[in-house]
Formats: C-alpha cells, structure tokens, sequence
C-alpha cells in the first residue's frame, strides 16, 4: 500500500508539478544571480569601509547583517510569490482537490485565540499560505502561522519565546459537540511518572477545564486530556477511539495538539520548517518536500479517521 | 526562616490531605448524579419508545411490558445503588434486543419519527456507558486516596468507605462463541 501511494506522488510530482517548476527554472537563476551579485558587493563595499573608516566599521558591524537580511527579502519577494503562484497552489490544487490557495492569507489570531492550544501570551502573530477545501469530507482552512511572544528584557535587549510554529487547522464539524474539550501532546508522564505528572496536569488545567483521566495506560502516557463536560468529552473518545489515538502516537513523531469548541475542530501541528518557501540553490521544490507535505495533510486525515467524527458529528 | 517554614508546611499537610479526600469523595457523587441525569434522559424516552413500536412489534409485546416495569422499579425514590444498576442493565439488554428486532418490521423501520427515536437512544446509551466511566476514574481515584499511604491514615480516622466501581458480570466478560449463537438461533 505504502509502495503504491509513494508511486501515485512521484506520478503526481513528475507530471504537474515539474511542469510548474521548469516555469520558474529562468527566474530562479536570474534571482540567483542578482542575490550573489548585490550581497556580495555590499558585503565587500561594508568590508572596504570598514577598513579605511574605522569609526564607521563600529555602526556596520551590527547594522551590517540587518541591511544583507533586508536586501535578501527584497530580492527574493517577487520570486517568492511567484513561486507560492505557480508552485504551492498546484501543489495544494493535488493534495487537497478543490481549495482555494491565497499565499498571503492566514488563519486568523482570533480563530488561533479560541482554539486554547496554546497560550494566548503573545504579541508576534505571522500567518501565511492559506488553505481553503476539504478534508475527510469536512471544511477546512489551515494556514502556517509563527507565533511568538517578545519581551525587553531588564538590560533593553529583546528576548523571543515561541508560542508555536507549523501548521494550523480549523475544521467546522457538521453538528456541535457541545463541549470544550483539548487533546494535548504530553509526554511528561514517560519521564517522570504518573504521580508527578497527575499533580502538575491537574493544576494546569485551563480555565473551566477539569483533567480527564482515562482508561488507557498507554495514552495516558502520550496525551492529557482536559474538558468543560467530562460525560462528553468520553462520548467523543471512547475506548476504541482512544486506541486508535494511541496507534496513532506510536506511529507519528510530529507533535499533534488538538481542541474540540462546540462545532470546530482545531488542529495544531508543530514543525520548525517553513514549508512553502522556494529554494534558490537547487531545485525550487523537490520529491522529498512534496512528500513532507502530503504526509503531513495524510496525517491531519487519518486523525479525524481516528476520531471517528463522521460517526460524532 | 526555612525552620520556621518547615513545621508550618508539615502541619498543614493534614489539612491538604483531608480536603483531598473530601473533594475525591464528592467528586464521586457528582459522578453518579452525572450517571443519573443520563438514566434519567432514557427514562422519558421509554413512554415515545413503548407508544411507537406496540402497535407495529405486537409480537414484542411481553419484552414492552419488562421495559415498563423495569422504568418503574428504577423510579422509585430509595433503591440501593447495586439494585439500580441490574435494572438498569436489564433495560439496557431490553431495548437493545428490541431494536434488533426492529429488522423484523419493515413499516415500523422506515417510519421517520422512530429513526429520530432510535438515534436519540443511541445517542443516549453512548452518554450512559461514558457516564459510568467517569464514575469508575472518580471511585477508583477516591479508592486509590483510600489505600494508598499517607491519605490511608486519615482515611481510616474520617471512617471513610470503599466503594465498588460498576462491572460486567463474569458470563459477560467471557469470548463469545459465534458457533453457539447461529446454533442457538437455528434450535
């Protein structure tokens, strides 16, 4: 089965996708170029000042790498969308039939704020490559979103902490499951046993939300549960649901968070790479990403598979 | 500072302690209110259950009549916990045999206003078994507190009583024989 849907990517890769990137084979090269060309000659104009002006040598030696950044995004804007044009929206167009892509749109930090995966102590909410279609039968919009939050630190440097960073889903569901119910990555438990990790989970708890504890050892061990309705949220996993779950973890070394509020399904899949971004050097995109990519849609699908919510919903 | 410290937290830790077992003890009886409320929801539903089928399942009529008198033993105010829980097994095993016979009566299976019932059963007996596992974490977490040291202790002083979580009987929990079934069906 695996060797067939590898073959059915290769196909899909080699016949529409290639085609998209030979479009942007010309364009790469002459961004290649222009890219060598302007940082290397402002890096040798910054080196040249720098010696015969010392006093200036000290203002480009911090600014120095702020301004090759600015000139880099600069270069490659054009480039990018191009790419995300051309390139991703087949790409998206394969994967997931019918969506529409918008490079520039992003689930929005409300959509982000309802969903509890994550802490709502952020200030730095960048999103892009929106997605809107279907998966599994059900609506969906997914974006990547990098969220982070930025504190001065007492001697005025500023310090970045990571909120998230991968893939973001929000599904509608077809009835409202009338709880509030989050399924959280937590493999604490392993590490430092079910005491422990009990104690600090249930005093962790968001606001409203009670710790549930299920009947899976297993599970346990991978996922903490917590829910507004605790008669609910073992209606939505009931014991063959939370055995699936688990194969599910076993299977997956992505971590997975997911929410259920009422009548959505939100989806947070960490990933530290940037998915959809062109490559300069090299081919723009290759098999391999292509892979990533449809590995990572395939598993947001076996997910709601696992879920059973055609049955929940 | 630290000696000072130290006497104040080891002699609030009874104090902890008491107020754990009380929340576990009381978290089991939300448990079973939670329980209640869902027998509750079939309770009312077995009147729209027993007026929708009598007059198409007349054959069903003696399996009807258990359904209702069962309704009514599990109504009464003061019945032991352990009582209630056969009857209302007992009207599990009802209703579920009564819905697969359901496929012997065409009229009544297409008929719109019982597929709506027969779904909201479902749904009911769904919220009915997740119900009694939130019972079974609450008691096993207030029987774990019971025996497990130091809460034990003060346990024992608060005279503080196990309590059993709902179970299947051992007939229930063997394999089934599917052989014996077609079997029993063809005798």
């Amino acid at each position: 089965m695996k060797g067939s849907v590898e073959e059915k990517i290769s196909n899909v890769f080699e016949t529409k996708i290639r085609p998209t990137i030979l479009l942007l084979e010309t364009d790469r090269k002459k961004v290649q170029k222009k890219l060598l060309l302007v940082l290397g000659l402002t890096s040798v104009l910054f080196l040249i000042l720098g010696l015969s002006i010392p006093a200036l040598g000290g203002l480009l030696l911090p600014s120095g790498p702020f301004i090759l950044m600015f000139q880099y995004k600069l270069i490659i804007h054009g480039f990018r969308l191009e790419f995300k044009k051309l390139v991703v929206r087949e790409v998206f167009s394969v994967l997931v039939p019918g969506s529409i892509y918008a490079p520039q749109g992003s689930i929005s930090e409300n959509t982000f704020r309802e969903s509890s995966l994550r802490s709502t102590q952020f200030n730095k909410f960048l999103g892009e490559d929106l997605v809107k279609g279907q998966i599994g039968g059900l609506e969906v919009e997914f974006s990547e979103l990098t969220v982070s939050e930025v504190r001065k630190k007492n001697d005025g440097k500023k310090e970045e902490t990571s909120v998230f960073k991968g893939l973001f889903f929000s599904f509608s569901l077809k009835n409202d499951l009338k709880q509030s119910t989050l399924l959280l990555n937590d493999p604490y438990e392993r590490h430092l046993g079910k005491g422990i990790t009990r104690f600090l989970q249930k005093h962790s708890a968001p606001a409203g939300h009670e710790i549930v504890n299920l009947e899976s050892g297993d599970f346990e061990k991978r996922y903490a549960v917590y829910s507004n309705d605790q008669i609910r949220a073992r209606v939505l996993l009931k014991p063959s649901v939370i055995s699936n779950l688990t194969e599910f973890g076993k299977r997956n070394t992505n971590r997975i968070d997911l929410s259920i509020r009422d009548k959505k399904l939100y989806v947070a899949l960490s990933s530290q790479r940037d998915h959809f971004e062109p490559r300069l050097f090299g081919e723009v995109i290759s098999l391999s990403d292509v892979r990533e990519i449809f590995h990572l849609i395939n598993l947001i699908h076996e997910l709601q598979e696992e879920l059973e919510l055609s049955e929940a919903s | 500072m630290v000696l000072v410290l130290i006497p104040i937290i080891v002699s609030l830790i009874p104090f902890f302690i008491y107020n754990g077992l009380i929340g576990k003890k009381n978290e089991v009886s939300n448990a079973l209110g939670g329980l209640d409320a869902q027998l509750k929801q079939r309770y009312d539903l077995i009147p729209n259950l027993v007026s929708s089928v009598k007059q198409y399942m007349k054959h069903e009529s003696k399996t009807l009549e258990k359904i209702v008198e069962l309704r009514t033993q599990c109504l009464k105010l003061d019945i032991p916990l352990e009582e209630k829980q056969e009857l209302n097994k007992e009207i599990s095993k009802s209703i579920s045999g009564l819905l697969v016979q359901v496929e012997n009566y065409p009229e009544l299976k297409a008929n719109h206003s019982f597929i709506k019932l027969q779904d909201t059963l479902l749904s009911v007996e769904e919220s009915i078994a997740a119900a009694r596992r939130f019972y079974n974490s609450a008691v096993t977490d207030y029987n774990n507190a019971l025996e497990m040291f130091p809460s034990n202790v003060l346990a024992k002083w608060m005279k503080l009583q196990r309590k059993e979580v709902f179970t299947i009987p051992e007939t229930e929990r063997a394999n089934v024989n599917v052989e014996n079934l077609f079997e029993e069906k063809a005798s």
